[in-house]
């Protein structure tokens, strides 16, 4: 549980890129991570939090999630059955916000996972997943710039398993 | 530069559970509609690279849930779909099992031997099975109809059916399956047959009820195609010989936990449900027979009965309708019905003086009506039905919703009336065979309708 105190306060982080960031303590606890370092360093509010696997750039995007989500309430604990009941809509807002290069894309889902970001981490995934569903195998190697590294065995055992779904 | 590939394996395999979600959720497959897009969205995204297909390879439950409809499949087809299936059983490792087949369409039965053998091959995993086959009207090839009298008919039995991981099973052929099941199904929640013969489904019945104490949705249907023909030809001589003869010792089933029956209205005198909420008539005649049972199920269910929602979905012969009158309780609050006649918005119109107090002689609590596939010339009399339960007044009043569903198609309920202005509709702009209705939504009729 946040207190008033909490509220306004201030804290520091900083990139691998040597960048300082100065954000409300509730924008910066977004991130689980950020969080129990805080609690780990207790009261101290000269001391910033080295994040070494996130660059300026991602993280000032980052927060701008974090600053519109700031109010949202704690996520709940993931169930055996939520996996099966997630869908792939995404808010407006998120939506809006994730429209980005594919760069960026990709930095921002790392972040999120290194930061423990779960909402953030899932518009990266949602956005990734819905960029790949009803493509063929070519047009995804396509659209990411993936090679094709199958030998031709594993091409025609690939192409024997799936025989009946060819065409549909 | 940070590419796909920078993703850890445990991102990666979200993304493609994502991706393929629709299969995480268990189609509907005994309704049109579903496709198997999902499927192929799995076996795409495993061919991409060689990474991909490692990581996709290595998440088991990406291929647990598995859902296969195919309209019209060659026999080749249903043997690379069999290939398929099996290879998703061996990727699934030991993980419960969500698999729905329905094959519209199939020449020949047989054709499906394979795919039916390898899912009960796995049915120690079974969690919710669904396997729906029709066939289609005639067999087109010789080869195909000859395909029975090779004595290489299959007769599927089971022998665990998934034991405590089982949650739900549906099959269309009911008639097929055959048990030899001991072990109790304490998970199993819905259980859906389709047989073709009174016997079959005793005999269906004696095997899986007494292990489901559990059971909350219990649906027996009736079917017969020549697949049903077949099937019941033969079982009927093996194990339905005893089921005929356990019928003649008046048998009976406790379902504690039972909340929605759908079953033949010669059956349900065999159920005592407790706790059930809503009957479903798949077909009922309005007979006097079917009566006695009907009352004499409500009877050993419990006084008053606890169910407050009937759903009639096919009746046959609406001259009966003083019998029909005894099915309709005056404890129904909900009703549901498929093509209603005449005589029915006759009966629900009908009102009583008792005591000086004004009420209906047919289902005097009725608080929510809901009607499919109405034709066009009855909407005066809906129209009749509705105002009159509304204007009965409102000490006495207890309808409050009202929801069509593919009714009226040339006088379609006009669209003021599904979403009316917040200082009411005019009436002036509503045209005379739906102003009545009009009136009562102003007054606070919930209306909803859809196609």
């Amino acid at each position: 549980m946040s207190t008033t105190e909490d509220k306004t306060r201030k804290v520091k982080l900083v990139t691998s890129d040597n960048e300082e960031f100065e954000v409300d303590w509730e924008v910066a606890t977004r991130s689980v991570l950020i969080k129990h370092m805080l609690e780990d360093i207790g009261e101290s509010e000269e001391q910033a939090i080295p994040l070494p696997n996130v660059t300026a750039n991602v993280l000032k995007k980052v927060l701008e999630w974090c600053e519109h989500h700031r109010k949202d309430p704690e996520p709940a604990p993931e169930s055996s059955d939520d996996n099966r009941k997630r869908t792939l809509e995404i808010g407006d807002w998120d939506a809006k916000f994730i429209q980005v290069d594919q760069e960026m894309l990709f930095e921002i889902i790392l972040a999120a996972n290194y930061l423990d970001i779960k909402a953030l981490l899932d518009v990266g995934c949602k956005t990734v997943a819905n960029m790949i569903k009803g493509k063929q195998p070519e047009e995804i190697r396509k659209m990411f710039n993936i090679v094709n590294d199958f030998t031709p065995e594993e091409e025609a055992q690939i192409k024997k398993e799936n025989e009946w779904a060819e065409d549909r | 530069m940070t590419t796909v590939n920078d993703l850890p394996n445990e991102i990666l395999c979200d993304i493609f559970s994502l991706a393929i979600q629709k299969s995480r959720v268990f189609p509907e497959i005994f309704k049109t509609g579903n496709d198997f897009q999902d499927c192929v969205a799995l076996i795409d995204i495993s061919c991409v690279c060689s990474r991909w297909r490692e990581v996709a390879l290595t998440d088991s439950s990406l291929w647990s849930s598995i859902y296969i409809l195919l309209d019209d499949p060659t026999a080749e087809t249903l043997v690379q779909v069999t290939y398929f299936a099996s290879i998703c059983f061996v990727r699934s490792k030991d993980l419960p099992l969500i698999f729905a087949i329905s094959i519209s369409n199939l020449d020949d039965l047989p054709f499906a031997y394979p795919l039916v053998q390898t899912l009960i091959s796995h049915e120690a995993r079974w969690s919710r099975i669904a396997v729906n086959l029709t066939p289609s009207r005639y067999s087109r090839s010789s080869e195909a109809s000859l395909s029975y009298k090779r004595g290489t008919e299959y007769i599927p039995e089971l022998r665990i059916a998934g034991g405590e991981l089982l949650k739900e099973f549906r099959c269309n052929l009911g008639s097929w399956l055959t048990y030899s099941l001991h072990s109790p199904l304490p998970a199993l929640s819905t259980l859906s047959l389709t047989c073709c013969r009174f016997y079959g489904s005793m005999y269906a019945l004696t095997n899986w009820l007494p292990l489901a104490p559990n059971l909350q949705e219990l649906e027996l249907t009736y079917s017969y195609n020549r697949f049903d023909a077949h099937t019941a030809w033969l079982n009927k001589q093996r194990v339905w010989k005893a089921a005929a003869t356990e019928a003649t010792k008046d048998p009976h089933f406790v379902l504690p936990s039972l909340r929605t029956l759908n079953a033949w209205v010669n059956i349900i005198v065999t159920f005592t449900c407790p706790a059930l909420e809503r009957l479903v008539m798949e077909e009922i005649s309005w007979h006097g027979p079917h009566l006695i049972n009907y009352l004499e199920f409500v009877k050993r269910s419990g006084t008053p009965p606890s169910f407050r929602t009937m759903e009639i979905r096919e009746q046959d012969d609406p001259s009966h309708i003083t019998h029909a009158r005894g099915f309709l309780l005056p404890t129904i609050t909900n009703l549901l019905i498929t093509s209603p006649g005449a005589p029915f918005f006759t009966m629900f119109s009908e009102q009583t003086q008792e005591d000086g107090v004004a009420g209906f002689s047919v289902l005097p609590a009725l608080e929510h009506l809901e009607i499919t596939d109405c034709r066009d010339d009855y909407l005066p009399h809906f129209s009749s039905l509705v105002t009159s339960r509304w204007d009965i007044g409102v000490l006495y009043r207890t309808l409050k919703t009202v929801k069509l569903k593919q009714c009226f198609e040339a006088s379609p309920v006009p669209e003021l009336l599904l979403s009316p202005p917040s200082d009411g509709i005019d009436l002036t702009q509503v045209g005379e065979n739906w102003r009545g209705i009009a009136r009562c939504v102003n007054e606070g009729l919930s209306l909803s309708a859809c196609e």
